[in-house]
């Protein structure tokens, strides 16, 4: 068996790359996927705390890496669920005691094992940036819509697209309200900039807050739009035939009309 | 100096015609160590650098190069000459600081060659011919040197004295040009006069096209025209030595006549045109919100840029009767 490895990253630090992990890793696992997440944000890391298993760790990827340990000591069985793994960041280190090829390496083992593997990529484009990139098939990225975090985002696409991988776009954070009334950004907008087609939509949800404060992913919750976003999301990435979002987000004509005319 | 010079062949063939570099070959192969070279003139030190090559390259090279020759260079004037390019206004000034401030050396002129115009028995890609190489006027011996060089004997005319002051890696002394018969000064005239120094059109014939979107962080420089089939996003950048054309969304900078200050007919065409920042020649605006429709094409009227909508006719006529 060969799993997709697939790296989440974003350019800009704090737009959910860390929750998009968690709860596509869940709801891949609520699926029936086997499903490894691997923190990549070696010294920052949180993917542990998000999932709330940091209290569970005694090795973590560099000790693998080196060599310090077995895969499955540093491995973590997530709460929820029999499909979901974790295999946290070292705390200690610092980005640079990994190389890519280690990672490389790493990332084609763990494929053998699961059906997903997902790296959560530091911010930044950096020497942690590379390395979670190292091993990965394919790319989500994650973006909020706001200028600097489409920019960002628009840097990375550029450089995913230079490393080969081929990437898809996960819009966070949008607002239907203040798309209405024009205050945001509208997806449609910052597809238009990004130029991808495959993109999934997440609206802003407290729920994320909780469920980052509880350590449970927000997918587990079935009343949560950002979990059954999550949900859909997933699907899609296992292939069931699950429509995208409405770009428009179900503005009314006359609405979609106002805002083309203030554009124009 | 012991013999006589012939007329038409430089000192460097008569030294050691093997190993003498040929700048114009250096300059067209593009190998790290022929970024750089420098020669003596009735002027004083020509430095003359390859513009073609990547800027991080140019101030790399440089800086070994006036390492290895500090005790001879420090605290002089010098003229710098650009082979196909000049550098930007920025690139311009962080050599002037790195030379004055870390040298103590002066710029005391600069100016634009065209390769083509020297080496016009040469197709692209070849050597230098024999013949080309005596009807070069780069064809006199170079400072630069390179390192193999044996130093110089005798009998090509330099004086021990003159000899001990120079580096034993240096195949000729600024003092050894200067006394250059006055035959040879002839014949470096006539030369200086081949190549001339009017400026070269670079987009003439030449254009370079990029396929696909531009995104933030990624550049194109060229000294030629530019076409960008794709759009180009915030926070890229393209710099052109000509004139820029996008087939696409223009949201990021496009700075067209990028080489010369006086680029009064220089234009930016683009479908779309929501630009960062717009710059021709040394004038520079800023985008605005505004969105025109269809296509737009910018230009230098009164020291300002405008952007108009794009008439086949009005602005292509503009544009051709420069």
């Amino acid at each position: 068996m060969t799993g997709r490895a697939i790296v989440i990253t974003s350019g800009k630090g704090g737009v959910g790359k860390t929750t998009t992990t968690a709860n596509l890793g869940a709801a891949l696992a609520l699926k029936g996927k086997r499903v490894l997440v691997i923190d990549a944000d070696i010294g920052l890391r949180n993917l542990d705390v998000i999932m709330g298993l940091e209290n569970r760790i005694v090795y973590n990827v560099v000790d693998v890496i080196k060599g310090s340990c077995k895969p499955q000591q540093a491995i973590i069985k997530s709460k929820r669920s029999n499909n979901l793994f974790l295999l946290p960041a070292s705390q200690t280190d610092d980005k640079d005691v990994v190389s890519e090829q280690e990672w490389s390496d790493l990332t084609k083992e763990f494929k053998k094992e699961f059906q997903f593997v997902l790296i959560d990529s530091p911010a930044g484009i950096e020497h942690g940036f590379r390395n979670a990139c190292a091993g990965a098939d394919e790319a989500i990225v994650v973006t909020t819509p706001e200028v600097a975090s489409i920019r960002d985002a628009d840097r990375v696409i550029g450089l995913l697209s230079a490393r080969g991988l081929e990437t898809s776009l996960i819009i966070n954070r949008v607002d239907r309200d203040m798309v209405r009334r024009g205050d945001m950004l509208s997806p449609q907008d910052v597809v238009e900039i990004l130029g991808l087609e495959q993109v999934g939509l997440v609206f802003r949800d407290n729920d994320i807050v909780v469920s980052a404060n509880t350590g449970e992913p927000v997918v587990y919750n079935p009343r949560s739009a950002a979990g059954n976003a999550f949900m859909r999301i997933a699907e899609r990435m296992t292939g069931a035939n699950v429509p995208a979002e409405d770009l428009d987000l179900g503005l009314s004509l006359w609405a979609r009309l106002g805002r083309k005319l203030r554009a124009a | 100096m012991t013999d006589q010079v012939d007329e038409g062949k430089s000192l460097g063939e008569k030294n050691s015609p093997q190993q003498m570099p040929n700048l114009l070959e250096g300059g067209l192969d593009g190998r790290a160590s022929k970024l750089i070279s420098a020669r003596g003139t009735e002027d004083g030190l020509v430095l003359r650098i390859d513009g073609r090559a990547e800027w991080q390259q140019i101030v790399d090279e440089l800086t070994s190069f006036l390492g290895d020759r500090r005790r001879f260079l420090e605290g002089g004037e010098i003229s710098i000459e650009w082979l196909d390019r000049l550098p930007t206004k920025q690139q311009s000034q962080e050599l002037e600081l790195l030379l004055r401030d870390r040298y103590g050396i002066e710029i005391i002129g600069r100016k634009k060659k065209h390769p083509k115009l020297s080496t016009s028995k040469e197709k692209p890609g070849e050597k230098i011919s024999e013949k080309g190489h005596d009807e070069a006027a780069d064809a006199i011996p170079l400072l630069d040197a390179t390192k193999e060089l044996r130093p110089r004997s005798g009998k090509a005319g330099v004086s021990s004295a003159a000899m001990d002051a120079v580096d034993a890696q240096f195949s000729l002394s600024i003092d050894d040009e200067l006394r250059l018969k006055k035959a040879e000064r002839d014949q470096l005239r006539r030369m200086n006069d081949l190549l001339g120094d009017e400026p070269f059109l670079d987009d003439e014939a030449n254009a370079r096209i990029v396929f696909g979107t531009l995104r933030s962080g990624q550049r194109v420089e060229t000294p030629f025209s530019l076409i960008v089939i794709g759009d180009v996003n915030p926070g890229a950048d393209l710099i052109a030595g000509g004139d820029i054309v996008v087939f696409g969304v223009l949201r990021g900078t496009a700075h067209a006549g990028a080489y010369d200050d006086d680029a009064q007919n220089r234009v930016i065409l683009s479908q779309s045109m929501q630009p960062m920042q717009l710059r021709i020649g040394s004038v520079v605006s800023r985008g605005n919100d505004e969105v025109g429709r269809g296509p737009e094409v910018a230009r230098i009227e009164d020291r300002r840029i405008i952007v108009e909508g794009f008439n086949a006719r009005s602005s292509l006529g503009r544009r051709a009767g420069r």
